[in-house]
């Protein structure tokens, strides 16, 4: 069964054809991984799944469903989270609060109680404040709980946005470069973290340069170039793809020591 | 008990409601109590436009547009057609609601400077109406307004107005405390804080901004309404330009997103000029100097700033 | 149509030229720094009112006016370095209570130094009205449109041609990348501030023989120039332009054929219009779209 399901999708932004004709399948419970040198569109893939973006053409479908023309906050309640490859962090906020806007959509009540704080409300805001804490938890930044983004770590940062982005039990889990800016021992706590999610059932798919990464933990890659369909397969398969080889992984990523195509 | 009263919501709130009860008691003459019951109103105006400026992150330099909708309202339903205050009162905030839910959506999509531009307009549309149908308003020298009365019942004497306004802020601090840590309010921050993350968290940002911008106006309106009773006039002045600025001055001077903030900013900022009325000509160019001296030191607002400056204090 | 139709026509073009200036006052500071310079209206009316003590004292009306002038930019050049800079990292709304302050502080000034009264300045040449097209036309009138017309040359050779003027244009599209080819940032805010003082100003010595100044006449001319500013978009310094232009005529022509008395009213009623209908101005991209 798929997860997600995307046919013939384009977006151009003036004369740049950021994304064409873009077809792929998620299968559920994999995780999924979408890579391609810097520009070839796969932030704006993110965005038009996540209806931040409309698409020119094309269409896209959830469990089964078409979403293409449904608000961001509408397909964020049908199952979909997401996480930003430019933090988007809510800095106003404590990072538990942040948590708690992930939980949102099984929080909110009418505007009565929540004036009032009825002791409804209350009852429920309580437990959410423990599901938050756990989630934080899970992620490895509970310690930042009461603290503002401003004052916590690029890392910790990264981890509290996929907390908030989990909080809110997800189907499919969008996660763009996780990893960026991560040093060594951050990016294994990353993709241990990335494990533990897929295991919990939840369907990812996931932007990363960190080949290393991505090799090691997807079970299928797409690979994007000028915002076209360059291959797909298995990492093994992509690795032997020529084609792929030849325009985006480079003969140095089939060392061993292959990690980071990075290009910044 | 102890934690209930240490808690900066329920804390604060006390701490609050303790001085302001003490106000009466300890001002000097009637002058002072007069400016106390503006200060009074101001902040009931601020901490419902603070929804909106601090929580929301959406500017509104048009809101006295608002108030101004509420008090002619009053002024004329009552004065010339002898409606009952309350109806007025009402009929007010009812049109102030459907005006600002009507323009809220597409005004609200826009940001910044444009976001500051339509909703400016918006304030100053009103004010010119109010200039300009003199047959209804009185034109620029404004009308009187009728004391508020209902059922046979006068609010008549300053101690009675002081009490009405205290009742009236200190429900509106309470509910707005309640909000901004609901559901609701981490929705209203969350705009604040990134539009596209709060979308992708499942918020109808949309929804929550027109909420957000149809409470302070339906708000405004209403205190507009009490406080044109309570003065006994009104001019377009009151729903002018520059009243929206002091508005969003009062918030943003007092520390924007802290709901105490907005209180001391409209007690600051409706105090200054009358202090500064014994300086005449000068007034304006000291409340001027005042104005850009505070925002160049203060630049997060008098309240968050000094709590930061305790916090540091006691943590060593 | 006809001679009304002509009338009114120009008389918006010359009111509409002094929204041009204003507006290209917040052009300029806007493009140089991305703040909105709520004091551009006390320009205005420092050049006018300036220009009326000046020549109180006996001065000829020339050298008022270059005196005047002088006293508008030596308050935006203060405005910027000691108001302005010291916040330059502050949020937008800190920046708008700012300006606004300082809108505050120059009227209360001038209201001390000078007075509240309205000081109507003489005409640069003479009040016999020309004959065009059947329609009468104030020779101030073609001073406002010429010497509009002027600075909008002048300002344009500057920044298509000039190297500070392609400073400023750097500087606004990219600080960081500005600030390590060299150019003094600093430098080009003050330049910004100080250019559209001197705009402002020169809105405020020309129309003043029009309509009387005083020292409240900021208020609506700057808020009237901010609408212009908009309503043509601030991507390019054209936007102001065309927008108080177009501003100046339809509100003549609605004061005209509609109702005098919601002259006023137009600028606002229309600026509401075209953002809720045309969010990006009439000359293209205004709001973007925020981009992650
Ligand atoms: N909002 C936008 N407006 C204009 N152009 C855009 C926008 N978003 C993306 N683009 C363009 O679309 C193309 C694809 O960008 P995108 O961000 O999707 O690439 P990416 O694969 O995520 O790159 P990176 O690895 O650097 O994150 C680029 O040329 C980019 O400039
Ligand atoms: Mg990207």
């Amino acid at each position: 069964m798929n997860v997600l399901e995307v046919r013939g999708l384009s977006r151009a932004f003036g004369g740049v054809h950021a994304v064409r004709e873009l077809s792929f399948a998620v299968a559920e419970g994999t995780v999924h991984s979408l890579i391609g040198p810097n520009g070839a569109g796969k932030t704006t893939v993110f965005n038009l799944i996540s209806g931040i973006y409309a698409p020119s053409a094309g269409q896209v479908y959830l469990g089964g469903a078409e979403i293409t023309d449904l608000a961001a906050h509408r397909r964020a309640a049908l199952g979909l989270a997401r996480t930003f490859q430019n933090l988007q962090v809510f800095a106003n906020m404590t990072a538990l609060e942040n948590v708690l806007v992930g939980l949102h959509m099984r929080l909110d009540m009418g505007l009565l109680p929540q004036l009032l704080r009825s002791p409804a409300l209350r009852g429920r805001e309580r437990e959410a404040r423990a599901e938050a804490r756990e989630l934080m938890r899970f992620a490895g930044v509970e310690r930042y709980a009461d603290a503002f983004p401003a004052s916590m770590p690029f890392g910790a940062l990264k981890r509290l946005e996929i907390a908030r982005a989990v909080a809110s039990r997800p189907r499919l889990l969008l996660l763009d470069e996780p990893a960026a800016g991560l040093n060594q021992t951050e990016t294994e706590d990353i993709d241990l973290l990335i494990r533990k999610i897929g295991d919990s059932g939840v369907t990812v798919l996931l932007v990363e340069h960190d080949m290393r990464l991505v090799m090691k933990i997807s079970d299928r890659i797409l690979v994007l170039d000028n915002g076209r369909k360059l291959g797909e397969g298995t990492p093994a398969e992509v690795r032997r793809d020529p084609q792929v080889i030849a325009a985006y992984l480079g003969a140095a990523a089939l060392g061993p020591k292959a990690g980071d195509i990075h290009a910044e | 008990m102890r934690r209930w009263l240490f808690a900066p919501r329920t804390g604060g709130f006390l701490v609050f409601l303790v001085l302001a009860v003490a106000l009466p008691f300890v001002l000097p003459n009637a002058f002072f109590l007069d400016v106390a019951i503006l200060a009074l109103f101001n902040a009931s105006i601020c901490v419902g436009l603070n929804l909106l400026i601090g929580y929301a992150g959406q500017i509104s330099l048009g809101h006295a547009g608002f108030l101004g909708i509420g008090a002619y309202a009053s002024a004329i339903l009552t004065g010339t057609f002898g409606w009952p205050a309350p109806l007025a009162l009402a009929a007010g905030a009812a049109a102030s609601g459907l005006l600002a839910f009507a323009v809220a959506r597409p005004i609200l999509r826009l940001r910044g400077h444009y976001l500051a531009m339509a909703t400016l307009g918006l304030g100053v549309i009103v004010s010119i109406v109010a200039n300009t149908e003199r047959e209804l308003t009185g034109g620029p020298d404004g009308m009187a307004v009728e004391p508020l009365s209902f059922a046979g019942f006068v609010v008549e004497g300053e101690a009675a107005w002081y009490w009405l306004a205290l009742v009236l802020l200190a429900a509106t601090v309470w509910l707005t405390i309640n909000l901004v840590d609901s559901p609701l309010g981490r929705g209203l921050r969350a705009v604040h804080g990134s539009e596209v993350a709060a979308r992708a968290c499942g918020v109808d940002t949309d929804r929550y901004k027109v909420i957000a911008f149809t409470v302070s106006a339906v708000y405004a309106s209403v205190v507009g309404s009490l406080g044109a009773h309570y003065v006994g006039f009104i001019t377009p002045a009151d729903a002018g330009f520059m009243r929206s600025v002091e508005y969003v001055t009062m918030v943003v001077l007092g520390g924007m997103a802290s709901t105490f903030g907005a209180v001391v900013g409209a007690v600051i900022l409706t105090a200054l000029p009358q202090l500064l009325s014994s300086f005449q000509d000068y007034e304006h160019l000291v409340f001027g100097l005042i104005l850009m001296l505070t925002m160049i030191f203060l630049p997060r607002g008098v309240v968050p700033s000094c709590a930061a400056l305790f916090r540091r204090r006691r943590a060593p | 149509m006809g001679v009304e139709f002509l009338q009114f026509l120009l008389s918006g073009l010359t009111v509409g030229a002094t929204y041009a200036l204003v507006g290209l006052g917040f052009w300029i500071i806007h493009t140089a720094c991305g703040v909105i310079n709520f004091a551009q209206g006390e320009f205005v009316m420092l050049g006018g009112m300036a220009t009326a003590a000046f020549l109180g004292l006996g001065m000829p009306l020339p050298v008022a006016i270059m005196l005047a002038l002088a006293v508008a930019v030596v308050a935006g050049l203060l405005l910027e370095r000691l108001a302005v800079e010291p916040t330059r990292n502050g949020s937008v709304v800190t920046l708008i209570i700012i300006t606004i302050g300082a809108s505050i502080f120059f009227r209360g000034l001038v209201q001390v130094v000078l007075d509240k009264d309205f000081h109507p300045l003489p005409a640069f040449s003479g009040e016999e009205p020309i004959l065009i097209g059947g329609a009468a036309v104030m020779p101030q009138s073609l001073w406002v449109v010429g010497a509009t017309a002027a600075v909008v040359l002048g300002l344009w050779l500057f920044f298509e041609h000039s190297l500070h003027g392609k400073a400023v244009r750097a500087a606004a599209a990219n600080l960081l990348a500005a600030r390590l080819c060299g150019i003094r940032v600093r430098f080009v805010l003050l330049l910004s501030f100080g250019m559209s003082a001197l705009l402002g100003a020169i809105a405020g010595v020309l129309i003043a023989p029009i309509s009387a100044t005083y020292y409240e006449v900021g208020i609506m001319l700057g808020l009237k120039g901010f609408c212009a500013a908009m309503l043509g978009g601030l991507r390019s310094g054209w936007g102001p332009v065309v927008g108080g232009l177009v501003l100046g005529v339809v509100e003549a022509m609605g004061a005209g054929y509609l109702a005098s008395a919601y002259k006023d009213a137009v600028a606002f009623v229309i600026i509401l219009l075209v953002l809720m209908f045309m969010p990006r101005g009439l000359l293209g991209r205004g709001a973007r779209s925020e981009r992650v």
